[in-house]
């Protein structure tokens, strides 16, 4: 749906406006242009290149996914995006403005990779703070606030002090701060790491709905399987350098194999034999048949889920992948 | 035997509202010269290597209006020191400064730090710094102005214009903050310190009341309450800036290594909105701790039982007014005896009872309330110096005389050829007059009606009158009559008061010779009223400076003034908040806490160095001077044999060095003009006015700083 939006609105790219309110026209919400940041200490020598000459560009409406390993430069692109660093050289664009532009704040939410968040507050306080922090008046952040509690399901502590607040607490009460606002371009750093399956299921749910109400989001992960689940397009980097970009789909796809998922049947020699013919009548080749056994976060969340709805019961497993 | 009341020996005069346009011109120059060298620096940074960085540091739309300022501003120095090199010889005031003569020490003046002048409309001779007037030959015209200060009126241009240059980004971006995120920020700094249990620390400060002040240091029973004021205030001003250095240099720093900054500066906040809110935040914090301090410190005091000659000296609150020092005699170059003591600025007059020699103290103006003071009296308070020329007496003082004259009532000094030092009356009829009212109304007392030595011949019955007038008191029934003809006449005298070396005494005065002063249309130099001292003692001399003799307006409560005067503690809290706040947005916790206590603790000697800088040029080389000899293998007490060269050293040292030390050393705050404990220990009041010109000048000190904090915080790289 977001996409489509957005496809309306192309038509008017000459007219931009340099302001700070709405350039809705944007087709690009994020634009980096051979962006590079060099690491300097205090005498002006250079310690490391965290990243060279990136060229990204985030549409309206995507979710987008930095994948890489540790230290490969994500978060120091996210940081470059958000004004926290300043460019070495090339531009980071948000919102078609330079990266440093204070007004871009107004329509940014930024999950920080660990949540930086004052531990002396609570988790009211915490909203309510940074409520104020875009200048909404109070009846604005009250209800924002409690909108968001109930969103992140901090309702029943919304009263203690994050110092008290588990990882997975803080993530939440994170997130919730950079949606304060109603962004248009959320910023996700790790946004899975520290949660329990059942967290990273309802973190990426959450993702997935922001994208429906047309918001734009940039995660970046090194959880492989959370980016394949919510990231239309990814970018790969390493060490610094953009490896592969493109649409999750396409990246993941693969042309020459085929899957088959049948239900109702048990496995046994003939049915093998008859499928092997099959498929080298068509001239393929057979790799593999038998019972798939479930991923465990399926497992994992059945339980759960089980769990809930018959409290005090143990899990007993209904057969097999039925 | 003590004395009722203490004296105050001030080393300067606290600044009054009347000081403001020329504290301003000095601020033009001095500050506008600290930022010019920043706005230089800055463009050469950018010239060589521009970087987004420095375009968010500033804000890019006004990079012309900066560069034709910083070029306003290199014009105006330039035909600076152009004039300097052209006018070499001719003297030049510029704030307080002067330059191409060397100013000795002001040996009258008990101000040491002098107030900067205003001289940017041009001005008189006799506005010149007293320790030059003597330098400098008088334009023709008596009264006339002296030729026009081209010098500092394009040092104060070139300052404007940097300040101007620097300040308009700042200026540009006022605009967009705002309060509440301020406020929200503010709150966030008091409630860190409320919920991490921080404040607990403040409780220290409380530590000291636990024990009684006399537990502490040995009085004298009339020293109590002074040492304990003093005592108080140390302690309390110690603990209340450790714990405000601490809170405040720590505050962005850990913010920036928690990384708690990263959640606030992606938010739609000025950067400078952080520095403002964590400011306010602490001030707020602690502004109430003066005042709390300050309630329980004199609870303490109280509750410590002070001796009753203590409470007398120091438990009181009087406004004092102070006049101008001059020395006169029937020599018209007299300008008081320098008896060759070391550090001591006092001038000396001869004792004789047939000495012209006097110390006049003029006072420009009198408050118009002391006309109706109670008791028809106004004292004046006085400590002396005395310097025995032969052995005195043991135990005893030397006698002063003490006449206090209207300006309605001008006195003249003897003739050179005069036999008496006697001064008489500018005009000899009123004093003729007087004398023959002096007498009338003397026999309406019942006392001299049938006193057979108030009959007889009329002159001596007069001088008989006049003396007994002489040593009346408040009690006695003369003191209306003293009252009188002092209305009349704007005239009175005391003869005969025996002061001892350095001891506080008070002469009392009949009110109403301030209602003669305050009538009538004074013309506009003449003092309002004047206090000649005359020193009658044979072989002594008697020495005084400009702070040592005083009138007391009226006295206020002790409570008040206390109170009051932790003001100057809240500003020196401000004042280190203030920079803390603005160089950690930058410098890490640790070296801006170094840098503040620097600055703070340097600043507390600046008049010792302020001092060393007048000596160059008086036997005492320059560095310039010093390089130049070291340069030349010259041992420094070689003749200097007037080389080019050293010429140049010298008026290096001289124009350069001294002068611009001078300016360098506004770095440093001026924590001295921010501390009136002395004033209360010795019971003074401090006055609002005075107040009020500590606020005026913590925000002039500390714009220059939050400029600096600016920009720096604009330019930064947080997550770097
Ligand atoms: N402040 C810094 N000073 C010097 N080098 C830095 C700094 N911050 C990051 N780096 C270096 O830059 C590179 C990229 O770091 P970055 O934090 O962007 O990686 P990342 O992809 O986010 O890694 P991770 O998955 O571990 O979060 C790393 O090699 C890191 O060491
Ligand atoms: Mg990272």
């Amino acid at each position: 749906m977001g996409q489509n939006v957005v496809e309306a609105h192309t038509g008017g790219k000459g007219d931009r406006h340099t302001g700070s309110s709405l350039p809705h026209v944007a087709q690009n919400v994020v634009e980096t242009r051979s962006l590079t940041k060099v690491y300097r200490d205090f005498w002006g020598r250079k310690k490391k290149t965290a990243l060279n000459a990136l060229d990204l560009t985030i549409h309206k409406g995507e979710i987008f996914g930095l994948l890489g390993p540790n230290g490969s430069g994500k978060t120091t692109t996210i940081k470059l995006l958000l004004g926290l660093l300043f460019p070495s050289s090339g531009d980071a664009l948000v919102f078609d403005q330079p990266a440093a532009k204070v007004e871009k704040n107004e329509r940014i939410g930024y999950l920080p990779e660990e949540s930086y968040l004052y531990r002396f507050l609570n988790a009211e306080e915490t909203l309510d703070f940074y409520g104020r922090l875009f200048n909404m008046p109070a009846d604005v952040r009250r209800k924002r606030a409690d909108e968001l509690i109930e969103v992140v399901g901090l309702k029943n502590d919304k009263k203690r002090i994050l110092r008290e607040y588990s990882k997975g607490m803080r993530q939440r009460i994170g997130l919730a701060q950079a949606l304060i606002n109603d962004p248009d371009l959320v910023i996700l750093d790790e946004p899975t790491s520290g949660l329990d399956p059942l967290g990273t299921r309802w973190m990426k749910d959450l993702i997935l709905d922001l994208k429906k109400k047309g918001k734009t989001i940039l995660m970046c992960s090194h959880r492989l399987d959370d980016v394949q689940d919510v990231c239309d397009r990814i970018a790969i980097l390493y060490n610094g350098d953009l490896q592969e970009q493109g649409t999750v789909s396409r990246l993941v796809e693969d042309q020459k194999r085929v899957n088959v998922k049948a239900s109702g049947l048990q496995m046994t020699d003939a049915l093998e034999r008859e499928l092997t013919a099959v498929i080298e009548k068509h001239g393929g080749k057979l790799e593999s048949v038998g019972h798939p056994t479930t991923t465990l976060e399926d497992l994992f969340l059945r339980i759960i889920e089980e769990s809930k709805a018959r409290p005090g019961r143990r899990y007993l497993p209904t057969g097999n992948g039925n | 035997m003590t004395t009722p009341f203490a004296a105050l020996i001030l080393e300067r005069d606290p600044y009054v509202l009347a000081d403001l346009p020329g504290l301003f011109q000095a601020y033009l120059q001095d500050a506008g010269g600290f930022l010019f060298s920043g706005l230089l620096a800055f463009f050469l940074i950018v010239l060589v290597k521009p970087t987004q960085q420095q375009q968010t540091a500033v804000g890019k739309s006004l990079s012309l209006f900066m560069l034709v300022c910083v070029a306003v501003a290199m014009l105006a120095y330039a035909g600076y020191g152009a004039l300097v090199i052209a006018e070499k010889t001719r003297p030049q005031l510029f704030g307080a400064d002067l330059l191409n003569v060397k100013p000795p020490q002001d040996p009258t003046g008990y101000v040491k730090t002098v107030t900067p002048r205003f001289s940017l409309l041009g001005y008189t001779h006799e506005e010149l710094p007293p320790y030059v007037r003597p330098f400098i030959p008088p334009p023709d015209k008596a009264g006339a102005k002296m030729p026009y200060p081209w010098q500092a009126l394009l040092l104060s241009l070139g300052g404007l214009a940097s300040l101007l240059g620097a300040a308009a980004p700042f200026a540009a971006g006022v605009g967009k903050l705002r309060w509440r995120r301020i406020w929200a920020i503010a709150v966030l700094s008091m409630k860190e310190v409320y919920r991490n249990r921080v404040f607990l620390a403040f409780l220290i400060v409380l530590v000291p009341f636990l024990f009684p002040i006399t537990m502490f240091l040995p009085f004298k029973a009339e020293d109590e309450l002074r040492m304990g004021v003093k005592w108080v205030s140390v302690i309390t001003s110690v603990l209340l800036l450790l714990a405000g250095v601490l809170l405040a240099a720590f505050a962005l720093p850990n913010d920036v290594k928690s990384q708690n900054i990263y959640t606030i500066v992606t938010k739609p906040v000025e950067r400078f909105e952080i520095v403002l809110g964590r400011f306010l935040g602490y001030v707020a914090l602690f502004s109430l701790a003066p005042l709390l301090v300050g309630v329980l410190s004199l609870l303490f005091l109280s509750a410590s039982k002070p001796s009753e000659a203590s409470r007398q000296q120091t438990e009181t609150a009087r406004v004092a007014v102070r006049g101008k020092l001059l020395f006169l005699s029937r020599k018209a170059d007299f300008d008081g005896t320098d008896v060759g003591r070391e550090f001591n600025y006092r001038r000396y007059i001869g004792g004789d009872p047939n000495s012209s020699q006097r110390a006049v103290y003029q006072f420009a103006s009198v408050p118009s309330g002391m006309a109706s003071a109670p008791g028809q009296q106004v004292p004046v308070e006085f400590t002396f110096d005395i310097y025995r020329l032969t052995k005195g007496e043991e135990g005893k003082g030397v006698d002063v005389n003490m006449r206090i004259t209207s300006w309605q009532c001008q006195q003249r000094p003897p003739g050179l050829r005069e036999g008496t030092g006697e001064w008489e009356w500018s005009d000899p009829a009123a004093q003729a007059n007087y004398k023959a009212e002096a007498v009338a109304e003397l026999l309406k007392l019942p006392r001299y009606a049938n006193d057979p030595s108030y009959q007889g011949e009329p002159t001596a019955v007069a001088n008989r009158a006049v003396n007994r007038l002489r040593n009346v008191t408040p009690k006695d029934p003369e003191w209306a009559v003293v009252n009188t003809l002092a209305r009349k006449y704007g005239f009175y005298e005391f003869a005969g008061k025996e002061v001892f070396d350095y001891r506080p005494e008070r002469v009392v005065v009949p009110a109403a010779l301030f209602e003669n002063a305050t009538a009538g249309k004074k013309p506009a130099n003449a003092p309002a009223v004047q206090v000649f001292v005359h020193c009658t003692t044979t072989s002594q001399m008697l020495g005084m400076a400009e702070g040592d003799l005083y009138l007391i307006e009226k006295e206020q409560s002790f409570a008040q003034n206390y109170l009051k005067a932790t003001f100057g503690l809240w500003c020196w809290l401000v004042l280190v908040i203030g920079l803390c706040v603005t160089l950690s947005t930058y410098l890490d916790a640790v070296v801006t806490l170094l840098c503040v206590v620097f600055l703070f603790g340097c600043a507390f000697f600046t008049g010792y160095i302020q001092e060393q800088a007048q000596n160059i040029g008086q036997g005492q080389a320059g560095p310039f001077a010093a390089l130049n000899q070291l340069l030349q293998a010259k041992s420094p007490t070689a003749q200097a044999d007037n080389t080019a060269v050293e010429k140049a050293a010298d008026t290096i040292d001289l124009v350069g060095a001294k002068w611009g030390f001078r300016r360098l050393l506004n770095v440093f705050p001026d924590v001295e003009a921010f501390y009136w404990t002395h004033y209360v220990s010795e019971g003074f009041n401090v006055s609002f006015e005075h107040l009020a010109m500590n606020f005026v000048m913590l925000v002039a000190y500390l714009f220059p700083w939050f400029l600096l904090g600016y920009y720096l915080i604009r330019g930064r790289e947080v997550a770097a």
